[in-house]
């Protein structure tokens, strides 16, 4: 005999299946009418239980089972029917059993006769009354299928296709009224015999269970600061990278993204921005292992079920690693409920975000005059007549304008696939997951691209009634392409490329030869200079196991597991003679260039972590108000990397494009290798009291090879509260407005061991050979000076927040927090002079701090057929260098005081105070020498009359965003989904000088708006020429070049439209959903920014020359997703 | 009980690892502990090899000829702040170590080699040794090497600490104790570590694998330069600061000049007796002084920074991609300035007579077709050291020329540039007129030849091996030629100047030649012969003639007379048009603080001991 709790279970299960498909019937299918005398049915089982034919039926048709609490769906029953009428079909199974059915539109319902005589029975002998309800929504709609049982018996009823329910039951029962998706309610019956019952929808933010360090918990329960973000969200933005998908969707978490390229796009991301001048990069633990072999970077965003970021002490967890934030990766597991085979798929077509619009022929040929007479004091080179035929075109061979962008450039492809298998049994419970891939570059007849192939297993086993085993295998490969040339060549030619020479020979395919340094952008991405390979394999294989230990003592577990991360990567370069063509007369020449003979250079490295773990955990309630659960753990880590790499050059042939055909006099090797290792301890006590007063406290205590023995160990503890004020009677009888309110605060103290290993030792290592009758003799050189004090850096974080939902549809948070880091680690530069020869090491001495806070606001409703959810959320970080030991400097060259990021000499610039736009001006201005009336104006900090490196200022504007901001919104009606994610930042700046001059082009923007004698008033200095003029690049980096970069983005949008099963005839019984979608990536972006995206970088030169990125893209995609 | 019997051996194991974490005691796979390095003779050896992978080179991308009147460089590498007079303490520019690629010249990787030399003195005494002359010659190779670090750093910033002891992180009080030594002590503690080093050093290697370690004359010959720095005007004549000269030294100038003299004589005794000598390899002479720095390990050379192709790691930058004209896809960097161009002498035809080179005689700089050009007939080192108009360079004739197409017109109308005007202009492959690489082409109408190899194929990145030479038996001679001639032994001086001249295919000075004109002849033979070997920064300065240097720095534009009307190149050309010095492209000045670099402010903040030079 079953259970009567167990029976409601089965039930609930049954109606979870359904509920999707009824929710969506609700908006599309309800309206339309089903003449069921028309429905047949194909069917053939022979002693299965009810449920299994109810299933099939339900798989072939549009019907929903309604199922009533009575009902037994586990008898057997046999039934076998060929294109039957479903009326037929269903008397002829339930053929011997107690069960009705009713049809009543879509829905069939199921009764058992029998008991409900029988209950109604044992009701008449308590002197119980009939009595009648109705259930409905907020909305005053019937709800069907409501749970209404009589607390504290097992008697029950569901609603019916009305919403109602009828049940004998005397004035002092309760009834309590669940239903997915519903808040639960409790009614008395008191003395009315007809109860009009409305239920409220769950907040189901509220129930969420969200995933923290080692664990879950629900929502209302957290007392840290942490976000969250679901996969389905990410999976709405068009774009292969799983990465470039967070920003804007999780407050705290700081995101920029400068490059464009397939394969090397992922955006930086920071929690709470920087706070060390080291490194602040936060740690990503992927379903519960830290920095994994292939990290976060490019899982298939189909096969993550969320993303948690944690801010504040609740990181303290991840102890000496936790300072930067820590970044929690879960993976989808098998879902209760019978098989789901999903497919995910879209095709997007991208073009740059935003490109450039550089100079015409012409207007460059009149740009160079002015350099020519303005700067260098030499003739023009243009003469008027030359400048006419550029502008005219009618002698494209000799004057040509060519558009470099326009011609090398297409719009880039991208498709994806993934393809999911999910369900659950007694015994297995599993997730398979496979996808591709692939996405190319923006070239004409390029060889940039990249594809990867990932398959995924989540596999749970429930090996023991008390035991159950994980089993999770995933690996991924990635194949990136590309030219023999790096990207940032690439673009920064393309952009300065010179329209006044033709890229191909007029009527032929010669590529000439181009302008600068035998860059012709053709042979430059088409492969015929050579190539480069950059491939990786990841392979992620976790054994894990839980072992309830209740048969000790109640709410005792045990959990273990063991990790392996294997990394591959291989990296080839094949560098080769290639041709570029000299016209001559009317013949062409072909010139040979790049090396006279091809080489090879290849590498490939191989990693293993291996990570184990075991806690113990307890859990339990006592007298139903103190909830407590704690567990401790252990955990150890090791890793080794090995490195080969070869090289050989003298191919006789590039058809074989192998080491062994190169020349083996030629052929040189490396190698090297090193390990790691981490042990640590740790744990976790969460207690509540009655689900109103919230402690936690986490800790790790955790060793590190990277440090010397006695330095090697550390605590790190992180104590966090929180009050759910809404819990309160005071607040419930007296706020009917509000009915979530939690405040919360935690201090954390956590480190930072992102270092370099073994700095305690004093070394040495092979390198510096002596070269000795033309041979490298081997040399030995000291490893820096050794520090043996060498630590980690240590974080003290404090956070207060708020959380509160009002007014049914609105839900609020606000955090606000503040970090302290001290033993940065920083070199004593200020203090030792150079002349000690001393390679300084890196010393616990520098400070830094940041404050900030981040804010969400959403609201959400629905009205009829319309659902509409936004949801808003701002973060503001701001960090400050309170100390780095720096070199005794000018006040304003001072790195201390100003935020992380800008202690680089880079940020170290002249102040423009304008233009000195007339002689007058220029007389009276200090300027250098080279200076020439129309060029900037620089402050003259020191006021000595002079402009040199002492009137340079140091610019407290950080190239990483200060402020970043996102809205999502998502409006549902009927089958129909618009779901939006605007996206921005502000406080964040770009140096927007572009390298231009004899060298290359400049923008159009530039030639209409610079300064000249005519123009006096431009918004643009003169004419200028690379970083010889005192303009804007090398050693006159300006102020007047550093913008701020904030935007705004539409980051993704998608239209989505599910297929009503009716209009899908005979698929329907095929497939469970089908939806189509168009979504759009970065389809408009608002900034003050001009000609360049606002999130590129300054190339790491230093320099100051900007553009040199492959752009973003602005994606159209088309996506379909169906499930079987 | 079954479970508890596992329990227990879970938290036994636990408890284990807990109690022990062996696991954490890793090593760097990659490294040697310090005992072992010092115990091994061999390894010592290794760390005595490092330090001559430290010793740097001069073929940044910016060469420090670029900071003087030898060259100009087509980009801003660095040189302003000493051409322009830019230079502040905390902006010294390109004399801190060049710009673009590696050098190890700047202020600290010297400094850090010196204290590398400091540690191992301190460590080499303690190992066992079973060849006793092994050590003697390693420590004399270490001495050298820390000398010849103090002396590039003494030349530029005059006295400074000298410091043998080897210090570490808790030192710091005795680091920020150090003081500044006198120019004068600098100059005996570099004289007797190098007469150390001699002694301690062999007059040659038996075998082939040690070529290119020190040796006696290297010593020797380092020592000539050092006394013949510290001869000179800058550090004798009104010098009111120890730091950077001599202040009442019980020694006078003109002993001083002697010393030096003795010692250029001791260098090229000791050379030729171990087999140094001139390299005469070639009997074209332009061929035989350009291989002296192409031929590598010759005779010649005393001390070199070894290089190798590029092939291999330690490839000395890359002078031929950087120096390559823009035609050839090169990147054109150091040009030679007109005025050092104009510096070479002219030569007669039977070769017996020398005279000053002047543009008088290219008659209205307008010069018929096949006619010779000015570059013709003038001392055979030009040829070798600089890239002109036609001259041919690997796969063609340079063409630093624009075309001019005249289509029939009177060339005599053409006898000026003004009268051009309405004339169709093309251009030369190598120049700012050509599609390839225009940002590249040569600022003064000159690229340079020496060092670079003519078989380098532009863009293609493999470089030939070649060695930067510090100290060559050329030097030598000049260095006697000149502390002679300011002894007033004008026939030792004469003779000493025309060894060297008469291997560049150069007849003898005048037999009468004395005083100031040899002395000047002297100079001009130094600026000829050491071009670019970094002699001349520092020579210019310690003859105090700083003033010198402040001129416009010019270009030369040529136009080659077509005549016809198209682009194509085909029609006759009926002669050249010259117009030197045509544009300014910079003007130099000159501060007496040029004479000096500025201690870097951030070495005076942190020690406030170290006087800063004078004028900063």
């Amino acid at each position: 005999m079953r259970h009567p709790n167990s029976q409601i279970k089965q039930i609930f299960r049954t109606m979870k299946v359904t509920l999707l498909i009824l929710f969506m019937s609700i908006f599309g299918l309800h309206a339309e009418n089903v003449l069921s005398q028309n429905v047949f049915v194909t069917i053939s089982l022979n002693n299965v239980p009810l449920e299994k034919v109810l299933n099939t039926i339900e798989k072939q048709t549009n019907y929903l089972f309604v199922i009533n609490a009575n009902v037994n769906t586990g008898i057997k029953v046999s039934v076998n029917a060929r294109n039957e009428k479903i009326q037929d079909v269903l008397s002829k199974a339930l053929k011997g059993t107690k069960i009705n059915y009713t049809v009543d539109g879509d829905y069939i319902v199921l009764s058992d006769r029998q008991k409900e005589d029988n209950s109604n029975q044992v009701s008449d002998t308590q002197q119980k009354d009939k009595i009648k309800g109705y259930v409905v929504d907020e909305n005053g709609d019937p709800i069907i299928g409501v749970n209404v049982l009589i607390k504290g018996t097992s008697k029950g009823t569901i609603t019916d296709l009305k919403g109602e329910f009828q049940l004998e039951a005397n004035s002092k029962d309760v009834l309590l009224l669940t239903y997915i998706g519903y808040q639960s309610q409790e009614v008395t019956v008191g003395t009315k015999r007809d109860i009009r019952i409305q239920m409220r929808e769950d907040n189901k933010a509220l129930e969420e269970v969200v995933v923290i360090g080692y664990g879950v918990q629900k929502r209302v329960s957290v007392t840290g600061s942490i976000a969250v973000t679901k996969g389905e969200e990410l999976t709405k933005q068009p774009t292969t990278n799983v990465v470039n998908t967070l920003g804007g969707r999780l407050p705290g978490l700081i995101s920029y993204q400068t490059s464009g390229e397939p394969g090397y796009d992922s955006a930086t991301l920071l929690i709470r921005g920087a706070s060390t001048t080291g490194d602040s990069s936060p740690l990503v633990v992927v379903d519960g292992v830290a920095d994994r072999a292939g990290s976060l970077e490019r899982i298939d965003a189909n096969d993550i079920e969320s993303i948690t970021i944690l801010k504040d002490a609740s990181a303290a967890i991840y102890g000496s690693r936790a300072a930067n934030g820590v970044i929690l990766v879960t993976t989808k597991k098998g879902k209760e409920g019978k098989t789901t085979v999903t497919y995910n798929g879209n095709f997007a077509i991208s073009n740059p975000a935003v490109l450039p619009k550089m100079c015409h022929s012409w207007q460059y040929a009149q740009l160079i005059n002015e350099i020519n007479t303005t700067i260098q004091g030499t003739n023009a080179s243009y003469s008027d007549d030359e400048i006419e035929l550029y502008k005219n075109g009618t002698d494209p061979l000799n004057y040509p304008d060519v558009d470099a962008l326009d011609y090398m450039l297409k719009p880039s492809l991208q498709t994806q696939h993934n393809v999911q298998v999910s369900g659950s049994g007694k015994i297995v419970s599993y997730f398979v997951s496979g996808g591709y891939q692939y996405q190319d570059n923006y070239y004409k007849k390029g060889t940039s691209d990249f594809s990867q192939y990932s398959l995924r297993s989540n596999i749970d086993i429930n090996a023991h009634k008390n035991l159950k085993l994980g089993v999770n295998m995933a690996w991924r490969h990635i194949d990136r392409n590309s030219p023999y040339y790096g990207s940032t060549d690439i673009w920064r030619y393309l952009i300065k490329y010179d329209p006044k020479y033709n890229i191909k020979w007029p009527g032929t395919d010669y590529p000439t030869l181009a302008s600068q340094d035998n860059f012709n952008p053709v042979t430059a991405v088409d492969g015929s200079m050579g190539y480069q390979i950059n491939d990786g394999d990841y392979i992620n294989a976790d054994l894990t196991a839980n072992w309830d230990l209740s048969f000790l003592t109640n709410g005792l577990s045990a959990a273990g597991g063991a990790y392996f991360d294997r990394t591959d990567t291989h990296y080839k370069q094949f560098y080769k003679k290639f041709y570029l063509y000299d016209k001559d007369g009317e013949n062409y020449t072909a010139k040979g260039y790049g090396p006279s003979n091809a080489s090879l250079s290849q590498n490939m490295s191989q990693t293993l972590g291996i990570t184990f773990n075991a806690r113990v955990n307890y859990e339990k309630t006592f007298n139903d108000v103190h909830a407590l659960s704690a567990f401790v753990a252990y955990e150890q880590h090791t890793s080794r990397y090995d490195y080969l790499k070869a090289y050989r050059q003298d191919y006789v042939s590039t058809e074989v494009d192998q080491l062994f055909a190169g020349s083996s006099d030629s052929q040189t090797n490396d190698g090297t290798a090193s390990e790691t290792a981490r042990m640590n301890f740790f744990g976790r006590m969460d207690y509540a009291y009655n689900s109103r007063y919230m402690l936690q406290f986490n800790w790790r205590y955790d060793g590190s090879e990277n440090f010397p023995k006695n330095k090697r160990w550390g605590f790190f503890p992180g104590v966090s509260m929180g009050w759910r004020i809404s819990e309160e009677d005071f607040w419930k009888k007296n706020v009917s407005w509000m009915d979530y309110l939690k405040i919360r605060a935690s201090w954390g103290q956590m480190g930072n061991d992102a270092v370099d290993a073994f700095q305690y030792l004093e070394t040495y290592t092979f390198d510096n050979a002596a070269i000795l009758n033309g041979e490298a003799q081997t040399g030995i050189v000291k490893e820096g000076t050794a520090n043996s004090n060498i630590t980690w850096e240590v974080a003290n974080t404090y956070n207060v927040g708020l959380e509160a939902r009002f007014l049914t549809h609105f839900n609020f948070e606000l955090d606000i927090f503040k970090t302290n880091r001290k033993k940065v680690l920083c070199t004593r530069s200020a203090a030792i002079p150079d002349y000690s020869g001393l390679d300084l090491p890196d010393e616990n001495i520098g400070k830094c701090s940041a404050y900030g806070f981040e804010t969400i606001l959403g609201y959400s409703n629905k009205w009829n057929d319309f659902r509409l959810s936004v949801n808003g959320n701002l973060s503001y970080s701001k960090n400050k260098i309170d100390y780095i030991a720096e070199a005794d400097t000018y006040d304003w060259q001072k790195i201390t005081g100003n935020s992380i990021g800008t202690n680089d000499d880079y940020f170290l610039m002249y102040e423009a105070t304008g233009i000195m736009r007339t002689q007058e001006d220029y007389d009276n201005s200090p300027h250098f020498s080279n200076a020439t009336v129309g060029d900037l104006k620089f402050r003259d900090v020191n006021g000595d009359e002079v402009i040199d490196a002492d009137d340079k200022v140091r610019q407290n504007k950080p190239k990483v965003p200060r402020i970043m901001y996102g809205v999502t919104t998502d409006l549902q009606y009927k089958n129909w989904g618009l779901n939006m994610l605007w996206q921005g930042t502000a406080q964040v700046w770009q140096y927007t000088f572009m390298e231009a001059g004899i060298i290359g082009n400049f923008t159009e923007d530039f030639y209409n708006n610079r300064w000249t004698a005519d123009n006096p008033n431009a918004k643009y200095p003169k004419v200028y020429n690379r970083d010889y003029t005192p303009s804007g690049a090398g050693d006159y980096r300006n102020t007047f070049w550093l913008k701020n970069a904030s935007y705004l983005r539409l980051k993704s949008i998608e239209l989505s439209y599910t297929l009503p099963k009716k209009s899908l005839g005979f698929l329907g019984n095929v497939f469970s959903d089908l939806r189509f979608s168009v979504a759009g990536y970065n389809l408009f972006t608002f900034t003050g920014i001009k000609n360049l995206d606002p999130e590129t970088s300054d190339t790491a030169s230093g320099q100051g020359w900007t553009g040199w990125s492959t752009p973003q893209a602005k994606s159209i995609s088309f996506g379909i997703h169906l499930s079987l | 009980m079954k479970y508890n019997k596992l329990i227990g051996t879970i938290l036994c194991a636990c408890c284990m690892m807990s109690c022990n974490d062996d696991l954490l005691n890793k090593t760097s796979l990659t490294s040697i502990t310090e005992d072992a390095v010092w115990a091994d003779p061999e390894l010592i050896q290794t760390f005595v090899n490092a330090r001559y992978n430290q010793v740097g080179h001069g073929w940044t991308e910016s060469w420090m000829s670029s900071c003087i009147d030898e060259t100009a460089l087509t980009w801003s590498r660095g040189c302003e702040q000493i051409n322009l007079g830019t230079i502040t303490s905390s902006d010294i520019g390109r004399m801190n170590g060049g710009w673009y690629g590696w050098d190890h010249r700047a202020w600290d990787t010297e400094w850090a080699n010196i204290q590398n030399c400091n540690l191992f003195f301190q460590n080499v005494d303690n190992a066992t040794f079973t060849d006793e002359d092994w050590r003697t010659r390693m420590k004399g190779e270490v001495r050298f090497i820390r000398v010849l670090m103090y002396h590039d750093l003494t030349r530029r910033w005059g006295g400074l600490p000298i410091i043998t002891d080897y210090y570490t992180l808790s030192d710091e009080k005795a680091i920020l104790n150090v003081k500044r030594d006198s120019y004068e002590d600098c100059v005996n503690w570099m004289v007797a570590q190098l007469d150390s080093a001699a002694t301690e050093l062999p007059g040659s290697y038996s075998d082939a694998d040690d070529n290119g370690r020190t040796t006696q004359a290297a010593a020797l010959a380092l020592k000539s330069r050092i006394l013949l720095y510290a001869a000179s005007d800058l550090m004798n004549v009104d010098v009111d600061n120890e730091l950077v000269g001599y202040v009442g030294s019980s020694e006078t100038q003109a002993e001083r000049w002697s010393k030096a003299a003795v010692a250029a004589q001791e260098a090229i005794d000791n050379a030729l007796e171990n087999g140094f000598a001139l390299y005469k390899k070639y009997s074209d002479p332009a061929e035989n002084y350009k291989n002296i720095f192409m031929d590598r390990l010759n005779s010649e050379v005393l001390f070199a920074r070894q290089g190798t192709s590029s092939a291999d790691e330690e490839n000395l930058s890359y002078l031929d991609q950087s120096n390559f004209p823009s035609g050839y896809n090169g990147w054109g960097g150091n040009c030679p300035m007109e005025s050092f161009v104009d510096a070479f002498e002219c030569l007669s035809a039977d070769g017996t007579t020398a005279t000053d080179f002047s543009w008088k005689n290219f008659k209205d700089t307008f010069n018929i077709a096949g006619g010779a050009t000015p570059w013709d007939h003038r001392d055979p080192r030009l040829k070798a050291t600089v890239l002109y108009d036609g001259v041919a360079w690997s796969s063609r004739n340079m063409e630093l020329f624009y075309a001019a197409y005249i289509n029939g017109k009177d060339t005599t109308i053409c006898s000026t540039w003004k009268s051009l005007s309405g004339v169709t202009i093309g251009s030369g492959k190598d120049t700012d007129r050509y599609p390839t690489n225009s940002w590249n082409s040569s600022l003064t109408g000159y690229n340079v030849k020496k060092f670079v190899d003519e078989d380098y194929v532009s863009d293609s990145w493999n470089f030939s091996a070649r060695d930067w030479i510090w100290l060559r038996l050329g030097e030598q001679y000049l260095n006697l030629a000149e502390a002679l001639c300011e002894t007033g032994d004008y026939q030792g001086a004469r003779n000493a100047l025309d060894v060297i001249r008469n291997r560049a295919g150069m007849p003898d000075v005048s037999a009468s030649m004395s005083g100031e004109t040899l002395l000047s002849k002297i100079r001009h033979e130094r600026r000829i012969e050491l071009c670019f070997e970094e002699h001349r920064y520092f020579d210019v300065r310690r003859w105090k003639l700083g003033s010198t240097l402040a001129a416009p720095n010019t270009k030369i534009d040529i136009y080659k007379l077509y005549n016809n009307d198209k682009f194509d190149g085909t029609g006759n050309v009926t002669g050249y048009l010259y117009l030197p010095k045509h544009s300014v492209i910079e003007t130099r000045i000159w501060n007496d603080k040029l004479y000096w670099l500025p201690i870097p402010y951030s070495e005076i903040t942190k020690n406030p001991n170290l006087i800063q030079n004078p004028k900063y």
